[in-house]
């Protein structure tokens, strides 16, 4: 077991030491720190669901001015998936240089929509919950 | 002279042993019709690596160390891990501790991935459980473990970016936690689950 956990830490320290490119990590990093800057909503994402869907009929035809409560609770569902999504895909290929840098590129736009969608979904339903 | 260099060594010995300790009831506390009312871990039921259903009464007989992560987690997850593995290794004879491991990604982290995941950690899938169900249970689970560990559930993080590890009794208490990415803190709470341990074996004569 020990053995074993010896070999759990080389990898992950191996995985680590992938990113030898000063510019490529500096990259990851970016894309990480849009990440980070937003993984701690996830919570408020499952949270204002709950809300929404607490809500009285009564409650719900108040506010259908508002907005759909059924659009804004898929729209936070989709936000968390997307977050989740992402980060079960997110994986810097081996390869050249060249090839690191166009993939997290592409990863910047991705965690940026990300991001976007997760607050997007936040706001419109604290408007809507208001 | 030598019956004062074992009085010596005798009570250096006693001084040395770890103090018994009684780990207290963490979470909210209500007064019910004179009753005090603990938190505890609200009733579920989660499938785990072996396909086999595992709820609160699976657990009535143990204390378990818990903690929430998914698979493919970039950041934390491993962190946390690698500290879950300490507390598999430390306590890993001992009959009375199962370790709990819910995901938070059910979409992705199945049954079938949470065995090759387990299976990669060689450990055993009768003390470690990971479990996996339906999302929206597992997430009010998580959040309800961290507003006990977080006190302020509107402020403070939930299970999103929580390397919490939790501590949980046969009464379904929550007794101690600790950040699972801080090996010291880690350090303290082996010594908390041994306090634990120590308070539900019975006294060998």
């Amino acid at each position: 077991m020990k053995y074993l956990l010896s070999i759990f830490s080389i990898c992950f320290l191996f995985s680590c030491n992938n990113i030898e490119d000063p510019e490529i990590k500096q990259l990851n990093d970016k894309v990480m720190e849009i990440h980070d800057e937003v993984m701690p909503k996830m919570s408020m994402l499952h949270r204002l669901g709950k809300k929404i869907k607490k809500l009285s009929p009564e409650e719900l035809s108040a506010k259908s001015e508002i907005g759909d409560a059924e659009v804004i609770k898929k729209q936070l569902e989709d936000a968390s998936e997307g977050m989740m999504a992402w980060m079960a895909e997110y994986k810097i290929p081996e390869g050249s240089k060249e090839v690191q840098k166009s993939y997290l590129d592409v990863e910047m736009l991705k965690i940026n929509k990300v991001k976007s969608d997760m607050l997007d979904a936040i706001s419109n339903a604290e408007n809507y919950l208001k | 002279m030598k019956n004062i260099i074992v009085i010596v060594i005798v009570l250096s010995l006693l001084s040395c042993k770890e103090e018994k300790k009684t780990l207290p009831i963490i979470g909210q506390v209500e007064i019910v019709d004179g009753d005090t009312i603990y938190h505890s871990i609200p009733d579920f039921k989660f499938v785990n690596q072996d396909s086999i259903y595992i709820d609160n009464a699976s657990l009535s007989e143990y204390i378990y160390v818990s903690d929430f992560f998914f698979t493919s987690c970039p950041t934390i997850c491993p962190k946390v891990k690698k500290q879950m593995l300490r507390i598999y290794d430390k306590f890993e004879n001992e009959d009375k501790l199962k370790l709990v491991s819910h995901t938070i990604d059910p979409v992705r982290d199945n049954v079938e991935t949470l065995k090759l995941y387990s299976s990669n950690l060689d450990v055993s899938s009768e003390k470690w459980f990971f479990l996996t169900g339906d999302k929206n249970k597992l997430l009010d689970m998580a959040d309800d473990y961290f507003v006990v560990a977080y006190e302020d559930d509107e402020v403070a993080g939930g299970f999103d970016h929580s390397g919490k590890i939790l501590l949980v009794d046969q009464n379904r208490h929550i007794r101690a936690f600790c950040e699972g990415t801080d090996p010291d803190d880690v350090t303290e709470f082996l010594k908390d689950i041994q306090h634990l341990l120590d308070e539900v074996k019975p006294v060998v004569n």
